[in-house]
């Protein structure tokens, strides 16, 4: 059949369209998982060091050379920290133009309740200190800012932090202990109806100040104990504390405007009004014109505390909520960063390729890991995953903690840079070495040989439990949310193998998704959970007494000995005996009762300029995204491994 | 009927709103991507804060009785008034709607007339198959290609950050140009028919036929006597997109990163912002129950056969 001239030409727009819109639409953030499975590499692992909290690198007075940074832990490696050229010193001056991805109609740090937008995390370091933050160039270390110093006490109960001396705030005052006091009262009583969302786990972890009378109560959670001493503190010590404390939702306000703001009964809360030059932060840079939800300029804090930073002269920072527009205007240089102020990547490996492709070494992309917890859990109130007692259900939950490929999610479905997530942050060796975390989980290890051993078990315990090809698991629900599309067909697919059959229910609308996960309508549910900061010391590596406390844990799980190693293990901060109570921790989590299974985070592609130095990429994405230490050269390369390819 | 109709507008969506599935503080709680923490008394402090737990219809009246008295009430989520993000947002809306209202009478008008006087021409064929053309492809899809083609093709796009037309006349231009054209040229596929279609019909009539027997030069013919007695239904047409565009252009508001009502609505949307969606809402059927006004009004002077009593 031969087609007519103005059929051909007719389908040749039609597919010229077609692939422009393909083109337009850029690449979907899940690959098509019926792709066929490659052999799967093992991520890279970051390895972080048991350090102790690191001290604020002295910074040299304005103009001097500065010395290299120190880096007091070995470099992640899958994001190497850029080190200078012999003779690369920093320089001062210049701009940096970066895009805000979130809603950000607020000022007042503890109003924010919209992510990650303007009025949390960018500011974060930014226009705001912080009491203790994550190091700025190992990411995993703490280091003191607001607070110079801290101390630990009363079993990890107590924390009692020194407030710097001389830090002066953008309105030229001092900052006191009054105002440290006073940002952890409005978070804790929330006066006047402040909102405090954001930092709501600290309200969760700390004791209150006032009782229903507003009368000062025993112990209260945060206290003046000092002419620069502030008092922390908790009703019990929480291994998540660390990751909520140093979070970037923990932007510290100086109280000038808050008072007055919080004591106005009359007219109830509102934000501070930039117009009224309300907006007022202690960090490097301050903000000197803009309007909300559209762009701001911030200018170099000439009093910042740390002599000789910023670098820069300021910043330029725009609202632009499309991920696609985004990444169009880092490509033709309108803004200097892609994505590091997102949580999410909006865009994937194959558009970075070709990003890098068209820009070149104006153009550095480092994979950065996202720790936390991906995967899904099983709801183990009912049958046919409960209840958590019954051998039966229990032999299908293991079944199922085995059969799962995390090579295939993390091929299929992230590009093949994701990181497993596993109960503890694989990182932490003296937990366990990643290939120790591959013996000692069930199903775990990603090698082809091994998934095939896997199958055959998984598929015994199943025929165990009375279920066969001819009496399968029927109707299994799979409660999913927007943009998971992989790796529901993925955990549809893997399941089918070993005599169940999921029905995916894809709820994309948020809330209506959260009520049905708060009824336990689903069997299983996909769950995406990022860790704010990982502290290697002691007190965090666990994320799932956070989600147990937040309320994020819909399918029922509880082990007594489970929350008995927990207690113990928060008290102790030496690794050597901590370590065989969180193996044990672990065991009962993944193999033992495998309630959550945990699959592959993505790595996140934080794009920027080339020619951005002092710059260690965020690793956790709710964290502190201050840019004192970037500074501007004159030649741009491109300082990370290449990508992988695709 | 303008009263009777706002009335019904704000009933259904009130209504709506409220019968969507999903706990309104919850959503707020657990942010825009999930993952706030918040405990059970959380959700239900917020609830009663936002007076959710109060019934359906005291919180109708108390919303119609601020609207009564021009309060707009506060957002849900950034809990500032409602009025003050939409004092901000409407003079951008503003700009781009005028300027592509400009770009779709502009190119619709003309073209429509020039295919109708040609007809059956080479350039009717050509610029019917361009209305067709405009008229088959989604605004923001042109958006998109607009974008593209000014990012890969140019390597430029808008400079980021919206100023007004009255501050930096130039950037500003730069800013509108490429959403108004993207939208406009998409908008005008509808409206170039309509005033074929119509001019050809007004073409035929025997009145047309009189002025010329008389011997009425033909640009008389058609402009005086055809194009002004075909504009009717284009004008209702035109000032239908005209609210529409006054209303905000959702999508392309966001591809063009536009701070204007349209990329306000979809933030809200988003998060669930009830109060400021109902009134967002609100704002649209009040634009375009004005505009009708407005129309109604232009037809007693485009023809004047028209009375009102």
């Amino acid at each position: 059949m031969s087609l007519g001239r103005y059929t051909k030409r007719l389908l040749g727009l039609t597919v010229g369209i077609g692939l422009l819109a393909i083109l337009a639409c850029g690449p979907s953030e899940e690959a098509d998982p019926t792709a066929t499975p490659t052999a799967t590499p093992i991520p890279a692992m970051p390895t972080f060091d048991v350090g102790q909290p690191t001290p604020t690198p002295e910074p040299p007075a304005p103009g001097e050379p500065t010395p290299t940074p120190v880096v007091s832990a070995p470099a992640p490696a899958d994001t190497p920290t850029p080190v200078p050229e012999p003779g690369d010193e920093p320089q001062y001056g210049g701009v940096v133009n970066l895009p805000l991805a979130g809603n950000t109609n607020y000022w007042d740090q503890l109003h924010g309740s919209t992510g990650y937008g303007w009025g949390t995390l960018a500011n974060t370091g930014n226009i705001w200190g912080q009491f203790i933050r994550p190091n700025l160039q190992d990411r995993v270390t703490i280091e003191g800012d607001l607070a110079e110093s801290w101390e630990i006490t009363d079993g990890g109960k107590t924390w009692v932090l020194t407030i710097r001396d001389g830090v002066i705030d953008h309105d030229g005052n001092p900052f006191t202990v009054e105002d440290a006091y006073y940002s952890v009262y409005r978070l804790i009583e929330q006066p006047n109806g402040v909102v405090a969302r954001r930092w709501g786990c600290m309200r969760e972890f700390l004791n209150p100040i006032e009782d229903d009378n507003m009368m000062a109560v025993e112990n209260p959670g945060a206290e003046i104990t000092g002419p620069r001493e502030l008092t922390l503190r908790q009703p019990v010590a929480k291994g998540a504390f660390v990751a909520c404390f140093l979070s970037g939702f923990g932007a510290i306000t100086p109280d000038t405007y808050a008072k007055a703001i919080d004591a106005d009964t009359a007219t109830g809360y509102r934000d501070f009004d930039f117009e009224k030059g309300e907006v007022v932060g202690t960090g490097p840079f301050k903000i000197v014109e803009g309007e909300l939800g559209n762009r701001w300029r911030a200018e170099r804090h000439d009093q910042y505390f740390r002599e000789g930073r910023p670098y820069l002269d300021g910043l330029n920072m725009f609202n632009i909520p499309d991920g696609t527009t985004r990444v169009a205007n880092f490509r033709v240089g309108r803004i200097d960063a892609a994505e590091i102020f997102t949580g999410t990547a909006s865009f994937g490996l194959r558009a970075v390729h070709e990003l890098q492709s068209a820009i070149g070494e104006e153009a550095a992309f480092p994979i950065v890991a996202a720790p936390g917890w991906r995967g899904f859990e099983l709801n183990v109130t009912r049958p046919p995953f409960g209840p958590l007692d019954d051998p039966t259900a229990r032999k299908v939950r293991q079944a199922i903690q085995t059969v799962m490929n995390r090579g295939d999610m993390n091929t299929l479905c992230h590009d093949g840079i994701g990181f497993f997530s596993t109960p503890y942050f694989i990182g932490i060796d003296w937990v366990y070495t990643p290939e120790e975390w591959f013996d000692n989980m069930i199903g775990l290890n990603p090698d082809p040989m091994k998934k095939e051993e896997d199958l055959a078990k998984a598929k015994a315990l199943m025929e165990e439990a009375g279920y066969s090809d001819s009496n399968r698991l029927e109707n299994v629900s799979l409660l999913t949310g927007r943009g998971t599309n992989c790796r529901a067909d993925l955990v549809i697919n893997a399941l089918s193998k070993i005599y169940i059959d999921v029905v995916n229910d894809n709820v994309t609308e948020g809330p209506a998704n959260r009520e049905k996960a708060k009824a336990k309508e689903f069997d299983l549910r996909l769950e995406s959970k990022g860790a704010s900061f990982v502290d290697p010391d002691a007190f965090t590596i666990s994320i799932h007494p956070a989600f147990e406390k937040g309320g994020f844990t819909f399918g029922g799980w509880e082990n007594p000995r489970w929350v008995e190693l927990q207690d113990k293990q928060v008290l102790l901060t030496d690794p050597a005996e901590r370590a065989p109570l969180l193996r044990e921790m672990a065991d009962i989590l993944w193999n033992q009762d495998a309630a959550w299974i945990g699959m592959v985070r993505p790595g996140l592609l934080q794009g920027h300029r080339g020619n951005w130095r002092g710059w260690t990429p965020v690793r956790f994405h709710a964290s502190n995204y201050s840019l004192e230490n970037v500074w501007l050269a004159d030649e741009a390369e491109n300082p990370y491994p290449p990508l992988p390819s695709i | 009927m303008f009263i009777p109709t706002l009335i019904g507008v704000s009933l259904v969506i009130f209504l709506l709103l409220r019968v969507l599935p999903g706990d309104v503080a919850v959503a707020i709680l657990a942010g825009p991507t999930g993952d706030g923490i918040f405990t059970e008394e959380d959700v239900a402090r917020l609830t009663d804060e936002l007076g959710l737990d109060r019934p359906i219809y005291i919180q109708y009246l108390d919303w119609i009785w601020g609207l009564i008295r021009g309060d707009l009430g506060d957002s849900f989520v950034v809990n500032t008034p409602i009025f003050e993000q939409m004092k901000r947002q409407f003079p951008v809306t503003l700009q781009l709607g005028v300027l592509t209202f400009a770009t779709i009478v502009i190119s619709a008008i003309p073209v429509g007339i020039i295919a109708a006087v040609k007809q059956d021409g080479a350039a009717d064929y050509f610029l019917r198959g361009f209305a067709i053309f405009a008229l088959a492809i989604p605004n923001f899809f042109f958006g998109l290609l607009v974008v593209l083609i000014l990012s890969r093709g140019f390597d430029w796009l808008p400079p980021l950050g919206f100023d007004h037309f009255w501050e930096t006349p130039f950037k500003t231009v730069q800013q509108l140009v490429p959403p108004a054209v993207a939208l406009g040229l998409s908008s005008s596929g509808l409206l170039m028919r309509l005033t074929r279609t119509q001019l050809l019909e007004v073409l035929r009539e025997d009145y047309i036929r009189t002025a010329r027997a008389k011997g009425l030069a033909e640009r008389v013919v058609i402009v005086k006597h055809g194009v002004r007695n075909a504009m009717l239904p284009v004008v209702t047409y035109a000032g239908f997109q005209f609210g529409i565009l006054f209303s905000g252009t959702v999508v392309i508001e966001l591809i063009f990163n536009l701070p204007g009502i349209g990329r306000g609505l979809i933030e809200a949307l988003f998060l669930r912002d009830l109060p400021t969606i109902q009134a967002y809402i609100m704002y649209f059927a009040l634009v375009s129950l004005a505009i009708n006004l407005v129309v109604d009004l232009t037809y007693a002077w485009l023809d004047p056969r028209i009375r009102y009593e």
